[in-house]
């Protein structure tokens, strides 16, 4: 398991390996929490509240689903990714020294299942130095499943799944189809 | 007639650490469900709007400073067609009469090259040439894709077609953009005999130099090519068959020859002949993180034929190279110390021509519309970073200074309107940011009645009106307008290789 503080810029960091470059011009759109992206190729992208701050993370590799207490969380996804092998990082922002966090080894390539949790997600910009960081809960482990949006409560969440991207702009809808009421 | 073959002349240069080239790419294979590629792409260096078609390119900037070709420009000064003159065998009686003048048998030929601006000599011709070549050059954006592309693969090795932009500027100037610099200028060739005493003019040819140099952000190895084509001759300058062109390729400080380099070829110094050459090097300062290197790749050519010596060689040296690692996402990291935290492999190399200033171009009627208002607007008040002449922006990496460039233009105790955000200018990543600016300012907005969309609470006390190159501006925008066209400056400053402290502006277009 790793967790660290991440720095995130414009609203968002990513899921990527270690030769991927900070930042995407992606969203999750769809529900409004993570998505798989085509760049960083075979990546993930999580939208955050904030939009340039700190946010933390907790991530870990999993033999399996593990079972989550959705209760505690505002918004709980989960994607699928097809992951090309490598170790797997949560890179943030593009900034000086490098804010990443490497929390798994070398992960033979394959389908992945990938959840993500989060809270504290709607102080956003306005939150002050003494209002609780927001935080993400990262989950990985093999297979393939449906995509699952299992639980969307922040005003953050349901500003995304209502935003139309622009032209231009990846869309990345889950199999499912699934899109938050 | 002998015909010198041509050939590629690689100088021994200064050795580096032993540097692996860089492939991009992680292999995958994608779920149906996975959107399509996105808009912007390798080689994409203007914005996405400019990559998405709402917006055009900017025109390329002539580059000032470039370094001067190392030999003299003039190789056809006196001094220099004497000394080639002790050189030169007699010339036959065959070459003589081909001359015209058959008592010039067993005097010297000399030839020599010197760069000319383009006159009313042969002029139909070559613009004729250069008209025929644009009807086929790839536009602004798809060149620069084109050339990213191709120093990709290693095995590259084909010439690329000249962008449509550097052929409209054939003035003998260096001209370009971040990652792509090129020249077109007129040479004149011209043939002596040194016979009894006398200096005699017997010829003169005109030509068209090209030298197109580029690199990309996402490798270390960059190219220099050369082209050579003649279009009009008199004399012997108009000789045809007779003249050879022979090129050699060089690099100076951090470089090393890399594979897939050409001499010019066919090589044949003859009107209409499109003589090519291709270089490539690699930087020899990118293996660790946070290397920069720089350095000058060049071409030397002459015209080479039986009966006349040339005086030296043209030399055409590309503008300043700049490689970097310092985008390695090896580094630091935050967090719980893992033993799989094992140091990465260093990735991530890229080169630029750091003396072109690099332009984000967002559109008014684009993706971000909001976004782009508020910057038009903020420009136009006198703060910093506009297109063309502006006092450039430069980047700001610190995320704590960020966060407080952040925090000091968009205080957290402004309740933001719904589906808004603080949007800001100028960027809080950039060192002209509301608190890392110097000397400081204070604040401004457009809100009503400047501009409807540009909503702020006047209990904040932000004023209108105000105008001047210190401060900052602050407007409540769309959200999504605010987020991703502001992260539309990550592929930028990749795209352009802009590290912390490098110069760029923002182009705001209709």
């Amino acid at each position: 398991m790793a967790t660290a503080l991440i720095w995130v810029e414009y609203n968002r960091f990513t899921i990527g390996g270690p030769d991927t470059l900070p930042g995407t011009t992606e969203l999750p759109y769809a529900n409004g929490l993570v998505a798989p992206t085509t760049d960083p190729v075979a990546g993930a992208v999580i939208v955050t509240g904030v939009q340039d701050d700190q946010v933390h993370v907790d991530a870990r590799a999993l033999p399996a689903r593990p079972s989550i207490n959705a209760d505690v969380w505002q918004d709980v996804a989960e994607v699928g990714i097809s992951w090309p092998g490598g170790p797997m990082r949560v890179i943030g922002a593009d900034v000086i020294p490098p804010s990443a966090l490497t929390f798994t080894p070398h992960q033979p390539p394959g389908p992945y299942r990938l959840l993500v949790c989060g809270r504290e997600r709607d102080a956003g910009e306005t939150r002050a130095p003494a209002d609780p960081i927001e935080q993400y809960l990262v989950r990985v482990w093999p297979g393939r499943a449906p995509d699952r949006l299992i639980k969307t409560t922040s005003r953050t969440s349901t500003y995304w799944q209502l935003a139309t991207p622009r032209q231009g702009e990846t869309f990345t809808e889950a199999a499912t189809g699934f899109r938050c009421r | 007639m002998k015909v010198h073959s041509s050939g590629l002349v690689r100088l021994a240069l200064v050795a580096g650490a032993t540097l692996a080239l860089f492939v991009l790419g992680l292999s995958s294979t994608a779920d149906a469900s996975f959107a399509p590629a996105p808009s912007v792409r390798a080689g994409d260096i203007f914005g996405s709007d400019v990559a998405a078609g709402k917006a055009e390119p900017p025109p390329p900037v002539k580059l000032s400073g470039a370094k001067k070709d190392s030999r003299a420009a003039d190789s056809c000064e006196p001094q220099a067609l004497r000394a080639a003159a002790t050189k030169a065998e007699p010339l036959t009686a065959e070459v003589a009469e081909k001359i015209g003048d058959s008592e010039l048998a067993g005097g010297r030929g000399v030839s020599c090259v010197k760069p000319v601006l383009a006159g009313a000599t042969g002029r139909s011709e070559r613009d004729a040439m250069l008209a025929a070549q644009k009807r086929k050059a790839p536009g602004t954006v798809e060149a620069s894709r084109r050339a990213a592309t191709g120093l990709k693969d290693p095995s590259t090795t084909e010439v690329v077609d000249i962008p449509e932009w550097c052929l409209e500027h054939a003035d003998g100037q260096w001209r370009g953009y971040r990652t792509e610099q090129c020249r077109i200028g007129d040479v004149l060739v011209v043939y002596y005999v040194y016979h009894n005493g006398v200096w005699q003019q017997v010829g003169t040819a005109l030509a068209l130099e090209y030298s197109f140099a580029y690199t990309s952000d996402l490798i270390d190895r960059y190219a220099f090519q050369l082209t050579v084509r003649k279009y009009w001759g008199r004399g012997a300058g108009n000789f045809e068959g007779w003249f050879s062109v022979v090129a050699g390729a060089y690099c100076t400080n951090d470089c090393k020859e890399s594979n897939g380099g050409t001499g010019l070829r066919p090589g044949r110094f003859d009107r209409g002949v499109v003589n090519d050459a291709e270089s490539y090097w690699e930087s020899t300062r990118s293996s660790e993180p946070g290397d920069i290197g720089y350095s000058y790749p060049s071409w030397e050519w002459h015209v080479d034929g039986l009966g006349f010596v040339p005086t030296q060689a043209r030399t055409t040296t590309t503008p300043l190279i700049r490689c970097d690692n310092a985008f390695s996402t090896d580094g630091n990291e935050s967090g719980d110390p893992e033993t799989f935290a094992a140091r990465q492999p260093t990735v991530g190399a890229g080169c630029v021509f750091p003396r072109a200033t690099p332009v984000m171009t967002y559109s008014k009627t684009g993706s971000y519309p909001t976004l782009a208002a508020h910057i038009e607007a903020a420009q136009n008040s006198g703060l910093p970073g506009k297109y063309p002449d502006g006092p450039t922006l430069t980047r700001l990496q610190d995320p704590v200074k960020k966060r407080a460039n952040g925090r000091t233009a968009c205080p957290p105790s402004w309740v933001r309107p719904t589906g808004k955000s603080c949007d800001e200018y100028p960027f809080r990543s950039t060192k002209q940011g509301a608190s890392t600016q110097e000397p400081q300012g204070t604040a401004r907005t457009f809100a009503p009645p400047d501009l409807a969309w540009c909503e702020m609470d006047s209990a904040w006390g932000v004023p209108t009106g105000v105008t001047g190159p210190t401060g900052w501006s602050s407007c409540m925008i769309p959200k999504d307008d605010n987020s991703q066209g502001g992260a539309q400056l990550s592929p930028f400053y990749h795209g352009n290789r802009i590290l912390d402290g490098d110069p760029f502006l923002v182009r705001i277009t209709s």
